[in-house]
């Protein structure tokens, strides 16, 4: 269930017939937080954890390329 | 960085080059020959580039420019393999870096000359030709065969020191010409190619890294042929007594239907098949503790497809010794018998095609680090 923050705004419109209530306004953090209660997924830690593997695959290929150096010499 | 030609990167890609074309030419001559019939025909083993003129008259000859063979009789001229090989070096150079399925794909459509190679090549060839076949779906249910993993050393060259790389790239392009494990044996010679790359690189290392980034490893017959084919290696006392335990445990029939070539006396020994070709080369490193001249010789005097395991053997040797280790009467007279395309020009594009990497390489860390602050 979305628990609505202070910073979030309601808004209603009105298409035709139908009558369409979104919620706008909001940082990033609120939102991913708002997901994460709805869907019990903790985005921030696989975010973290996406950031650990691409520092490591960028590590890898800085490891390719001093070896590509050495027989460079 | 000083003159390319004076790097320890250029004595490799050069010797993996060379170190190929010459296992080639050094098997050609006795390819198809049972090991004993080698021995009693030259007394004793062959330990030169020696001319296709030495075959008997009812073995397959040189010199037929219809055939998946060499193209003259000269001593150190290479077959199939190699052209197959400069297809991947070429589709390499064109391109400044690694290829794709679809890459090599238009490198054949643009270049090969079908009638040179054996029945798969011609087979995927064609479905590509004429066909509106996927590229990566033209070896599905072809011939199995060495053809994926003879020609497989440039693949190694340009994923440089990332056995893993060279491995998934191996399988990706041999997706062109086989399924199965054919298209397996190419990854392990393409990783075992591109740890020789390395400058700190180990016989024990290589054979590590040969098996250990393979697709399939848990399902491919051949992982589990190529460790016994080490194990045997660990255990013998030399080479001949290798291929005789080889000969034992490790051949593999070739079952057909109908016979290819006259065969009535067991001087012939026929096979294509990867489950014995690639094992045999890994093993032949290793025994020989990765000597160029050694591992080459007793590969090709293995005799069956010895042109294919010299070939093999002679990417990862020449990688690991570099150029400067491989006999330079071999090189002038490989280059002496095969005059185009010049492969020393392929050698210094596939060099150059590396350090191209070596700069996509850096720009992708450049990126991913800004992003990392």
């Amino acid at each position: 269930m979305i628990r609505k923050k202070p910073s979030l705004r309601c808004v209603r419109f009105t298409i035709g017939s139908y009558t369409i209530t979104a919620v706008t306004g909001g940082t990033a953090t609120e939102w991913i937080k708002i997901f994460e209660d709805a869907n019990s997924v903790k985005q921030f830690e696989l975010a973290r954890s996406f950031c650990a593997v691409m520092r490591k695959y960028r590590d890898n290929i800085d490891i390719r390329l001093r070896l590509i150096d050495e027989i460079l010499k | 960085m000083k003159n390319l030609k004076g790097t320890v990167l250029f004595k490799k890609v050069f010797g993996c080059i060379f170190g190929g074309v010459i296992g080639d030419a050094l098997g050609g001559p006795i390819e198809n020959m049972y090991y004993k019939f080698i021995r009693k025909l030259h007394n004793g083993i062959v330990t030169d580039l020696i001319s296709y003129g030495t075959r008997p008259s009812d073995f397959h000859q040189a010199g037929d420019s219809s055939e998946a063979y060499a193209w003259s009789k000269e001593p150190g001229t290479y077959t199939d393999d190699t052209r197959l090989q400069i297809l991947i070096t070429k589709s390499i150079i064109d391109k400044k870096g690694r290829i794709s399925a679809d890459d090599l794909a238009n490198t054949w459509i643009k270049e090969m000359d079908v009638q040179t190679f054996w029945y798969s090549i011609s087979n995927s060839y064609h479905r590509i030709a004429i066909s509106r076949t996927p590229v990566r779906e033209a070896g599905c249910g072809n011939i199995p065969d060495n053809s994926s993993a003879m020609c497989i050393g440039p693949i190694g060259v340009i994923n440089a020191g990332n056995p893993k790389q060279a491995a998934i790239d191996a399988y990706e392009v041999a997706s062109l010409s086989h399924d199965s494990y054919s298209r397996d044996a190419a990854s392990v010679i393409a990783a075992a190619t591109a740890e020789a790359m390395k400058e700190d690189s180990t016989v024990e290392t290589i054979v590590h890294a040969s098996t250990a980034y393979m697709p399939n490893r848990d399902t491919s017959p051949l992982y589990g042929l190529v460790h016994k084919a080490v194990e045997l290696a660990y255990k013998v006392r030399d080479t001949e007594e290798l291929t005789e335990i080889y000969y034992r445990e490790l051949i593999v029939p070739w079952i057909r239907r109908v016979e290819l070539y006259h065969v009535d006396d067991d001087r012939f020994s026929l096979s294509v098949d990867p489950l014995e070709s690639v094992p045999c080369a890994i093993g032949m490193f290793y025994e020989t503790k990765g000597d160029y001249r050694e591992s080459v010789i007793a590969s090709a005097n293995f005799g069956r497809d010895c042109d294919t395991i010299a070939c093999m053997t002679g990417y990862i040797a020449g990688a690991f010794n570099g150029i400067d280790k491989i006999p330079n009467k071999w090189i002038e007279q490989s280059k002496r018998a095969n005059p185009k395309p010049d492969l020393e020009e392929l050698c210094i594009g596939l060099a150059e095609a590396l350090i191209k990497e070596k700069e996509r390489m850096e720009a992708q860390v450049g990126l991913i680090s800004r992003m990392l602050v």
